[in-house]
């Protein structure tokens, strides 16, 4: 298992290589040049020049790109090009706060969609099924900044239970967002864990339990749910990668400090380091989630265990 | 069947269920055509919002749009940032509300001849951390920021600064230039303590002199500053003991922290919003025009904008009115020449009012027929809603105007070099038409920011004469004469001038708060 483990630990370098070459090539040919955007428009050309060559821009782009991967291997990530700022300390100071809503949501979402797919499952083809799957659909269809503004009205103003934005108020300050966040994962959730029961359910060995008269709570919680938990475990997998990198609407409407937030200003200001940086963070983040569900696979599912052994 | 209806009517129900909860009970207004009146109070009896607890007045909450990008008064250009900036530093001068510059660090100024420069600062004025600020520290602050990068431009007639006596400096210019004092009210001149230059610090503890402490930047989140109890301005005391920005990127939220009571003020309300605050009881709004001009350049160098005909044309042709509502609901000002008009010499002797039927006399003059098409660049979505309601005047009369949406960094690079045909920019500078005359319209200018590439020789002199001219009335003369001259050979089409637009908890007085540039002085708000 350790060995399996170390293997994918090692397989991440090149994935973020190949994902941070590609990124940088991109923003380097990509319209508008950083120095000019630092100095603002009114900057003369002779001092947009200056500035450039100061920066290094006007070196090789696989130069400049081999100077930031070696800068990165000595944990040296850079500075911001918009406030001087280093990139690891940016990053350091928004990334545990998108880590807090991606994880939260998740929870949400298996909370609530997992006993919903097993539901599902169980009274398939009935009103409560088409409830539920109608429910799922709502969900996932709902545009996310929509969703937000609905629940900041309903939570913040009219009932004033919970702050219509912001990180200061601890955990009421993540309900709102992880909740808008989840129910677009819930759907996805369910459907799988549904999906899943639904084959389980059908298996030979289920019936077999049932004859020898073992309740049917038994069988659902024991056996059939456990075996249908593979494919939903992998999709909330994904789904916290998805969202650690993809919150940047929630994060706008709740004014939530996030990874998603700044890493699209950064795209928008042409701040090279800093949109390299999320990048990293967020490749390795999805590496090691999808490597944490592949390693809860043996936990659950002990033939899959054997394999690693 | 019935589980089929029976599916439908809780599909129904479902529906209905989450209309209600998005609902809002107040109903939405319509914005007013022609503008809401400056400082509107709320109205009374209108419908009521949640407003939450009422604040203790010794915090005062900002929402903002964007986070600020650095506590170096000399390394940022960023409106914003000159909100935290100009409260931990004072500078020598500050822009009232009309945005012309007063003594705030400086006690006194005399010109010795018209390139000396003499300015006494007040004694006894004292650092964050306990020193005496000394004519020193004025020297070596205004020195650093003549040699930054982002703000050194409005320094670069400064040739060397000598120390007269503890109190006092004299700054040597390289030439006349009577807008200085102007240049010393801009942020990026605030004094700092030579000995923290002199540590090259990082700016992770700023030291300035200003109302206000810092206290805390949270990246993306909040600015947290503290009442300087040693400020020396007695009389400008900062009425709160505590003041944070909170970063708020999306419009509707702000407005909804401000309804909620969790702000005091939201600044950079959007304007689709702005009459439903105004409306709402327990709050106001207050609208500045600032000095940031909105306007539409050609690139005179090219056909057809090369001919004066289609020039003047096109002038008439663009409904203003229309595009004030598009661009920000009838809430900004529409303007008829260079700058606002509240700048020295400011006139409209020559103006162009909307008028299609002169507009396709001239375009037909200067040869422009519907088998030709011109191209207007824009950038974001207000340039592109602006650039749709001129393409509607253009078909209106029978002609083609195509629009090209660029992205931003691309949109400067073309607008600089001249590859582009016409384009929309904005500019906001101090309340001098210098800034405005020189840097956007002088020949010097082309390929930097004069990006119509406009030559006229005459308004050059007209131009050179007003920046070193020290009589107020013969400088005012000049510029009637400029601002004529340039709207006689149109190289744009001025729309319209920015506003400010704040909302407030209806405790507090912000009129002398905010000035002509954007600036905000938060130790100005008087809690009523």
């Amino acid at each position: 298992m350790y060995k399996y483990i170390g293997k994918r630990l090692i397989g991440i370098i090149p994935v973020l290589i190949g994902i941070t070459f590609l990124v940088f090539m991109i923003m380097s040919f990509s319209p508008g040049d950083p120095a000019q955007l630092i100095l603002g428009d009114s900057a003369t050309p002779e001092l947009v020049a200056e500035l450039r060559e100061e920066m290094g821009l006007n070196d090789n782009v696989l130069v400049q790109y081999g100077r930031f991967l070696l800068n990165l291997i000595q944990g040296d990530m850079g500075t911001s090009y918009k406030n001087g700022k280093p990139v690891f300390e940016e990053i350091a100071s928004r990334f545990p706060n998108t880590v807090k809503i991606a994880v939260v949501a998740i929870l949400f979402g298996g909370l609530i969609s997992i006993p919903l797919g097993v539901i599902s499952a169980i009274k398939q083809n009935t009103a409560i099924d088409g409830t539920i799957m109608m429910i799922t659909l709502f969900a996932v269809s709902m545009p996310a900044f929509w969703l937000a503004m609905l629940l900041i009205i309903q939570f913040s103003i009219k009932l004033g239970w919970l702050p219509t934005g912001g990180a200061r108020d601890g955990l009421k300050s993540l309900i709102l967002p992880s909740l808008s966040l989840g129910l677009a994962a819930m759907a996805a959730i369910a459907r799988t864990m549904r999906s899943s029961m639904l084959e389980v359910i059908r298996q030979d060995y289920i019936r077999t339990a049932k004859a020898k008269g073992v309740s049917k709570g038994v069988v659902i919680r024991k056996h059939a749910m456990r075996n249908a938990m593979i494919p939903t475990v992998t999709v909330m997998g994904l789904y916290i990668g998805i969202l650690m990198g993809g919150a940047v609407l929630t994060e706008t409407v709740f004014a939530w400090p996030g990874l998603g937030r700044l890493m699209v200003e950064s795209i928008v200001a042409k701040d090279t380091p800093v949109t390299l940086g999320c990048i990293v963070v967020f490749a390795l983040s999805f590496s090691i989630v999808n490597l944490v569900v592949d390693v809860l696979y043996a936990y659950i599912d002990p033939r899959i265990k054997a394999q690693y052994v | 069947m019935k589980k089929f209806k029976l599916l439908i009517s809780m599909m129904l129900i479902f529906v209905m269920v989450f209309s209600a909860v998005g609902c809002s009970s107040t109903p939405a207004e319509e914005p007013q055509e022609n503008g809401a009146p400056a400082d509107t109070p709320a109205a009374e009896g209108g419908e009521a919002a949640t407003t939450g607890e009422s604040k203790e007045k010794d915090s005062l909450i900002v929402a903002i749009n964007i986070d600020i990008e650095s506590l170096d008064p000399t390394a940022h250009l960023q409106v914003l940032s000159s909100f935290v900036t100009e409260s931990i530093y004072d500078t020598l001068y500050i822009p009232d509300v009309d945005g012309n510059p007063i003594p705030q660090i400086a006690e006194s100024h005399e010109y010795i001849t018209d390139t000396q420069l003499q300015i006494k600062i007040h004694e006894g004025i004292k650092f964050h951390d306990g020193s005496e600020m000394k004519a020193e520290d004025v020297q070596a602050s205004l020195l650093r920021a003549q040699a930054s990068k982002k703000a050194g431009k409005y320094y670069k007639e400064i040739e060397s600064i000598d120390i007269i006596d503890d109190y006092t400096v004299q700054i040597n210019l390289t030439q006349p230039y009577i807008p200085f004092l102007i240049a010393l009210a801009h942020h990026s001149a605030a004094i700092l303590p030579k000995a923290y230059i002199d540590s090259e610090p990082d700016f992770t503890a700023p030291i300035g002199s200003g109302a206000y402490k810092f206290v805390s930047w949270t990246s993306g989140d909040s600015v947290v500053m503290e009442r300087n109890d040693d400020y020396f301005d007695k009389d400008n005391m900062s009425p709160f003991g505590e003041v944070t920005f909170r970063v708020i990127p999306e419009g509707t939220s702000r407005t909804i922290a401000l309804e909620a009571g969790e702000v005091d003020v939201a600044y950079a309300l959007d304007s689709i919003d702005y009459n439903r605050v105004a409306d709402t009881s327990g709050l106001q709004t207050y609208k500045k025009d600032v000095n940031g001009t909105s306007y539409l350049f050609f690139n005179v160098e090219k056909a057809p904008f090369d001919d004066l005909n289609f020039r003047k044309a096109f002038n008439y042709v663009v409904n203003k009115e229309a595009v004030n509502i598009v661009a920000n609901n009838g809430l900004a000002t529409i303007m008829h020449n260079v700058t606002a008009s509240h700048f020295l010499g400011y006139n409209e002797e020559v103006r162009y009012d909307y008028n299609p039927e002169k507009a396709k006399e001239l375009f037909a003059e200067a040869g422009f027929t519907a088998d030709d098409t011109i191209t207007l660049s824009v950038y974001d979505d207000v340039s592109k809603r602006i650039a749709e309601v001129i393409q509607g005047n253009m078909m209106d009369i029978g002609l083609n105007m195509d629009i090209e949406i660029v992205e931003w960094g691309k949109y400067i690079e073309n607008t600089g070099n001249g590859n582009f045909e016409m384009a929309i920019l904005g500019w906001n500078q101090a309340s001098d038409p210098d800034r405005y005359f020189s840097q956007l319209l002088h020949s010097s200018q082309i390929d930097g920011q004069n990006r119509a590439r406009y030559s006229n020789p005459e308004l050059d002199k007209l131009i050179d004469a007003g920046r070193i001219e020290g009589d107020l009335a013969k400088r005012e003369e000049i510029y009637h004469e400029a601002y004529k001259m340039v709207m006689e050979d149109a190289p744009w089409v001025p729309l319209y001038i920015r506003s400010n637009l704040v909302g407030a908890t209806d405790d507090l007085d912000l009129s002398k708060a905010i000035s002509a540039e954007g600036s905000f002085y938060f130790n100005f708000i008087d809690v009523k």
